[in-house]
């Protein structure tokens, strides 16, 4: 009888601070709100620590009472520990208290303290509910939770059109994800006859592995794709991502950087028997992996809004940790999760931190011009933390992301072969855009003006940057005044930053030799015989290792020396090249239009559908339709246009006798065939 | 045969509602100036508690009374259960209501309470007589209700449309039944359905041919009074203007006993033809959920759009009802099978639970609307609610809670009560209709979030006058706002109840 | 088949469709549309259309028509009606109890007695409303 690990604790805590805030907040000054939101995530951080350490290592299942029972479906509030969930459970925990810490500072300014406060404690619950469920619907309902907490979150400063619209995005884009994942689970359950992970993945691995795209293995592994695209922002669901930056800063770094968004990654790692039946669903993996990293990363190269830049680079290294997942390399997938949720968290705070010095200002060719002398002048702290999170995420030997990346690259080259190296030269080539834009990024924002550089960055075709538009970043802008000098954070945010800071510089070295994969190995093949960990493929020898290691640390200094030199030495070149090729820096400023695609393709049928179909058709046109048959029901379609007339009795009783007339007819066509 | 007074026993529900409603009646000619309408109030809702005890009694009395017509079995003691407490917590919404409403008169409850005895007829009915009875009484009673408002055209179009209209239904489920009795020469539903077993196994379909005919009449019929597409043609209007509470009322109990008779006339006479009458409900199911929820989509007043969305809620359960009509449990004599073999056949427990889940959402959020919509309901539009956030968070909260469970979000009853259907309808292969569903949860997303984000994240707009407090309204909206919770977080009891 | 071969049900062959019993009826139905519309159609088509103020005047019993027939009567005359009819069912109701009292004993007795005490609580109701007081104009709600 293994001891009980009181794994509830975990989640029940952040559930208890959200409850409290909700009842008492309004009543508690800003102090006692603070104090409890962050008071329940470190207490809940405690106990996840309290939770590994006592851990023995072997899977854990706590049950709790029978959630329903509907027939043979019986499903339970189980709560599951293996090294995954331990592993992610930590990250959150870990990431989500930190940012709890930063926002007492960020968000002293701002309404709704205890709300925000509340709203995140939520979103702790209902991510550890997530990452912890011992079954697929009890995942599925932390899956919904965090969505509608993220929601919500991004809406925070409903005031501003864009930020209440942003989250409708968010969430109708997830629907379409979740309905895919809806239909995974259904059919999970049809096949397998439960949703228990142990049940399913024991049954799973008992089946042939499948080839082609028809087996119920592959089917459901892609199902649960499209989920974990809606969730993790991969192509082509990746659209509500940027817009969600319209929430407050630690939001983006808590939920749209280091933990929701990667639910996607944990899901698919969690259901590796599955995905590794379905050779062919895992090439998709790949495919969407490797074209999202390079797709997302060409346009982060020419954002301006610091947060949206940093959105485009979390879509990217998805990507990669889609890449990993795709080469079935999911402990590496989870090792680069984890990294980026140290250094991308460390990022938007960083992020953060600066638009608070800035008073809002989120342009960062005008940070620029408005912090003379450079900003690293202002705010060391910051500037010094962002430099190592750049460093990390670009891949500069050293630092954690360095490991991560080169793992992934590595094992996705050993995966492939022939062609199919393709998807390993793309995932290469957005490394090296990867470090282009991020030290873009650090030296615009922090640097002075280099001699002769343009006021503000090429734009040939004239328009307004998104990020001007969207200056009020931080909130309400009214609140300060907009030309102070810039400064640095209170200690209440830098502490988060060289906390985070510390985990990104050394979280890297975790993985030492091979630790962390050897550990996280169990989780992905439950039957105890099979082969846990996954060896190298003979013709990786240590020299083609190097020689591979080699290539990514070129390929990320390669891009830290183009930044330098376009954005330090010679300011005009970057220019020039955009007027070079000016359609082609068009799309990438415009995001390939694939909003304005959306638009066309989906939103604006659907409402025309309701508008004309029904409203019109529907409503006016079947009255005019009883009273001058088709053809003058057609014309007076359009005169509905005008008069908004509804509710003609006769046509109602036109319908019911229509509806009737083709039951009977049908009814009766049965009786006489 | 002579009646016993076990018979009584068995109508006990209705008698204490019928002397109840009497009684408000007497006050109500008899007593003078403000207090009337509170005393038929405080009436009124003993009435339906006792009424509702007498249900829960009837546990222990299963069985049938006069001669076979009535039929207490685990169905209709269940939906007097939920029909009766629907009648209490609607009198407690309604107290406050019409007074500020300027309506104190007391007929309204005593209208609501005889509705009441006609769907305590129309769920324990096992004739088809009584239960046409039962169905007019309760609509009778409705139409009335729907005029409740009689100053307000609104109100008395409403009525008057849902009178002819449904009179035009009526006449239609009263040809199905003659039809019925000529080809069965029953109109007792276990006798039906022994007749026509007997006439299959015989393997004649002579006398039988005009079966589906039948069946398809009283599909009309029973098809507008749970306004499933392409009957659904007058819910917009009468839900809209008919009173708040009333739409409340005549969307969910009325319905579930309309769907309860749909359940005993094709699940138990009819189900030897269940292969003829499941495209039926098949095409009323989808094209209910995707006429219901793409017309909800444009709607500006909140009413209309709920109309829109209680026609898509009726698909969902019909839904279910296809899936009861693929998978007919062999059975000698349906009619005379335990009806907890009913219960366990797939599909009846997923459209129990989805009633009693529909019940109290659907009256939760009218019951709101009543509140924001005020004197004379003027408010009752989008704009609207605007801000309400801000103006009465308690009320922004309970409409959201209700409005996610009617979109099915995890943790409030309706998402479970959706997962049961589209569970069953997985299960019995029906993976077209299902996805069907799926798709138009989808949709329908996008018109309760936009609620959601006009209460909290647009201004108010206009100057709107105070929502005066109401503490019979907050006891009756916080009733169906636990049982969303509860049935959406703990659905356990229930489920376990349901397969007893 | 053939429908004609329905035209006598006696010939159907055994376990044909029992709809086709009705055969004969919807021919009968037929040719009564059939001749109706005939003769209005044919004396519409064939008869001269000569219309005088007279002709076109309404038919009342012979009586020279007197003033505009379209008056507007007060809603009493509806009410009063329809109680009228109400309670002209429900006494209806009493004849058949009537036929069988006798054999229905002191339960037939009680249970008309119930059933007569709900008729008078509805009678009391509209009496107390005002219904059969014809001198107040408009009663205050």
């Amino acid at each position: 009888m293994p001891i009980n690990l009181h794994l509830w604790l975990v989640p029940g805590l952040c559930l208890a601070g959200f409850l409290l805030n909700l009842v008492f907040g309004r009543l508690w000054g800003k102090s006692i709100a603070g104090a409890v939101g962050v008071g329940f995530s470190g207490l809940a951080l405690l106990a996840a620590l309290w939770v590994a350490h006592r851990w023995s290592g072997a899977p854990y299942i706590e049950p709790h009472a029978t959630w329903f029972l509907a027939g043979p479906l019986r499903v339970s509030f189980g709560l599951f520990l293996d090294p995954l969930s331990l592993l992610m459970m930590l990250i959150v925990t870990g990431v989500g208290f930190l940012i709890h810490l930063y926002s007492l500072g960020y968000m002293s300014e701002e309404g709704g303290f205890y709300r925000y406060f509340s709203l995140l404690n939520l979103f702790l619950f209902f991510m550890l509910t997530l990452v912890l469920a011992g079954n697929y619907l009890l995942l599925f309902a932390g899956w919904e939770g965090v969505g509608f907490a993220s929601y919500i979150l991004i809406g925070f400063f409903f005031r501003r059109d864009a930020a209440a619209r942003a989250g409708i995005k968010a969430f109708v884009v997830n629907r379409i994800g979740d309905f895919g994942f809806l239909l995974g689970l259904f059919l999970i359950f049809a096949r397998f006859g439960s949703f228990n992970y142990q049940t399913v993945f024991a049954r799973a691995a008992t089946l042939p592995v499948e080839s082609g795209w028809h087996g119920p293995l592959t089917v459901i592994a892609l199902l649960l794709l499209v989920g974990a695209l809606g969730k993790s922002a991969q192509l082509p669901l990746y659209i509500w991502l940027p817009d969600a930056m319209e929430g407050p800063t630690p939001v983006s770094a808590l939920i749209h950087a280091a933990t929701m968004v990667t639910a996607g990654v944990y899901m698919i790692a969690r259901s590796a028997v599955i995905y590794d039946h379905s050779p062919a669903a895992r090439s998709l993996v790949l495919a969407i992996g490797a074209l999202t990293a390079i797709f997302a990363a060409s346009i982060g190269v020419l954002q301006r809004d610091i947060k949206r830049i940093l959105a485009y680079s979390t879509i990217s290294q998805i990507g990669y940790m889609f890449m990993a997942c795709g080469v079935a390399a999911y402990g590496a997938g989870v090792f680069h999760l984890m990294t980026h949720a140290f250094f991308k968290a460390l990022l938007f705070l960083g992020a953060g931190s600066v638009i608070h010095a800035m008073h809002g200002e989120q342009d960062i060719f005008r940070i620029r011009s408005l912090a003379p002398g450079g900003l690293k002048r202002y705010a060391p702290i910051t500037f010094w933390t962002f430099v190592i999170a750049t460093c990390a995420i670009s891949g500069i030997p050293g630092f954690s992301g360095y490991f991560s990346k080169d793992l992934i690259l590595e094992r996705v080259f050993a995966a492939t072969s022939g062609a199919g190296r393709i998807w390993w030269a793309l995932g290469l080539v957005a490394a090296f855009l990867t470090a282009f834009y991020m030290f873009r990024a650090l030296f615009v924002t922090f640097f002075p003006a280099p001699a002769g550089a343009p006021e503000s960055a090429a734009h040939p075709t004239g328009q307004e940057p998104a990020g001007a538009a969207a200056a009020g970043g931080h909130g309400n802008p009214e609140n300060a005044p907009r030309h102070a000098l810039p400064h640095e954070s209170p200690a209440v945010m830098t502490i988060p930053l060289l906390g985070l800071a510390v985990l990104a510089a050394l979280g890297g070295y975790l993985n030492w030799g091979d630790r962390l994969l050897h550990f996280l190995a169990p989780a992905f093949s439950p039957t105890p015989n099979a082969v846990a960990y996954r060896p190298l493929p003979p013709f990786l020898t240590a020299g083609v290792q190097h020689a591979l290691m080699a290539l990514t640390i070129a390929v990320a200094l390669g891009g830290l020396l183009l930044a330098w030199v376009l954005y330090r030495r010679r300011p005009r070149a970057a220019a020039q090249w955009a007027e070079a090729v000016p359609g082609l820096y068009r799309l990438v400023f415009n995001k390939y239009w694939v909003d304005e695609f959306f638009d066309a393709v989906l939103i604006t049928p659907l409402r025309a559908i309701s508008h004309w179909v029904l409203w019109r058709g529907v409503d006016d046109g079947l009255i005019a339709g009883s009273l001058r048959g088709i053809g003058g029901g057609l014309l007076k379609t359009s005169d509905g246009l005008r008069r908004q007339i509804s509710g003609s009795l006769r046509s109602y009783a036109a319908w019911i006798a229509a509806g009737a007339c083709a039951a009977v007819i049908y009814m009766g066509w049965l009786t006489l065939r | 045969m002579p009646t016993s007074l076990m018979d009584y026993l068995r109508i006990l529900p209705e008698i204490i509602l019928t002397v109840f409603g009497a009684l408000i009646l007497l006050v109500e000619g008899a007593a003078r100036g403000g207090s009337r309408g509170r005393i038929a109030g405080a009436l009124a809702f003993i009435g339906s508690l006792l009424a509702l005890a007498a249900g829960i009694s009837l546990i222990r009395y299963p069985g049938t009374a006069f001669a076979g017509m009535v039929r207490v079995d685990s169905v209709s003691i269940y939906f007097h259960i939920l029909i009766l407490a629907t009648v209490a917590v609607v009198t407690l919404l309604a107290m406050d209501f019409l007074r500020t409403d300027g309506h104190p008169r007391g007929e309204f409850y005593a209208l609501l309470l005889f509705a009441a005895v006609g769907m305590g007829f129309m769920v324990s009915s096992d004739n088809l007589i009584l239960t046409f009875i039962g169905l007019e009484i309760s609509s009778i009673s409705s139409y009335v209700l729907c005029a409740y408002r009689r100053h307000a055209p609104k109100s008395t179009e409403a009525a008057l449309k849902y009178l002819l209209l449904g009179s035009f239904a009526t006449a239609f489920f009263l040809y199905g039944i003659t039809l019925l009795y000529g080809a069965s020469g029953s109109v007792s539903l276990p006798a039906i359905g022994q007749s026509l077993a007997g006439k299959m196994a015989a393997g004649g379909l002579a006398l039988g041919s005009l079966i589906p005919l039948a069946a398809a009449l009283i599909f009309v019929g029973l098809g507008f009074k749970v306004s499933a597409a392409p009957f659904q043609v007058w819910t917009p209007d009468v839900y809209e203007g008919a009173p708040a509470l009333v739409t409340g009322f005549i969307s969910t109990a009325a319905k579930a006993a309309a769907f309860v008779i749909l359940l005993r006339v094709f699940y138990v006479a009819l189900r030897g033809y269940s292969q003829q009458w499941f495209w039926l409900m098949w095409v009323a199911a989808i094209l209910s959920m995707t006429l219901g929820n793409i017309g909800a989509l444009r709607q500006t007043s909140l009413k209309r759009m709920l109309a829109y969305s209680s026609v898509a809620q009726a698909g969902y359960i019909l839904v279910a009802f296809a899936v009861i009509a693929q998978n007919p449990a062999p059975r000698v004599l349906p009619g005379h099978a335990p009806v907890s073999g009913i219960l366990a056949g797939p599909g009846v427990g997923a459209i129990l639970f989805y009633l009693t889940v529909y019940t109290a959402m659907n009256l939760g959020a009218f019951a709101v609307i009543a509140r924001v919509a005020n004197r004379g309901e003027r408010f009752t539009s989008l704009s609207d609610f605007a801000g309400l956030g801000k103006r009465h968070p308690g009320l922004a909260l309970a409409m959201t809670l209700f409005l996610l469970s009617l979109l099915g979000v995890p943790f409030t009853g309706g998402f479970l009560a959706k997962l049961y259907i589209f569970q069953s309808a997985f299960q019995a292969h029906l993976i077209g209709l299902a996805i069907v569903a799926l798709v138009n949860t989808v949709i329908a997303a996008w018109y309760y979030l936009r609620v959601v984000v006009y209460m909290y994240m647009r201004p108010p707009e206009g100057e709107l006058p105070p929502i005066a407090s109401s503490p019979a309204w907050t006891l009756g909206a916080a009733c169906c706002a636990v049982v969303v919770l509860w049935l959406g977080i703990l659905p356990g009891h229930l489920l376990h109840w349901l397969a007893k | 088949m053939n429908l004609l071969a329905a035209v006598n049900p006696n010939s159907l062959p055994a376990g044909a469709p029992y709809i086709l019993h009705y055969v004969p009826l919807l021919i009968q139905f037929i040719f009564a549309m059939a001749f109706a519309g005939l003769a209005i159609g044919a004396s519409w088509l064939l008869g001269r259309h000569r219309n005088t103020r007279r002709k076109l005047s309404p038919y009342e019993c012979g009586i020279t028509p007197e003033g505009d027939a379209r008056h507007r009567f007060a809603v009493k005359f509806y009410l009063v009606a329809i109680v009228f009819i109400l309670f002209d069912i429900e006494a209806v109701f009493l004849l058949p109890w009537a036929v069988v009292y006798r054999g229905l004993g002191w339960f037939g007795f009680a249970e008309m007695a119930i059933y007569l005490a709900i008729v008078m609580t509805g009678f009391l109701y509209i009496w107390k409303k005002g219904v059969f007081d014809w001198n107040t104009p408009e009663r205050a709600e």
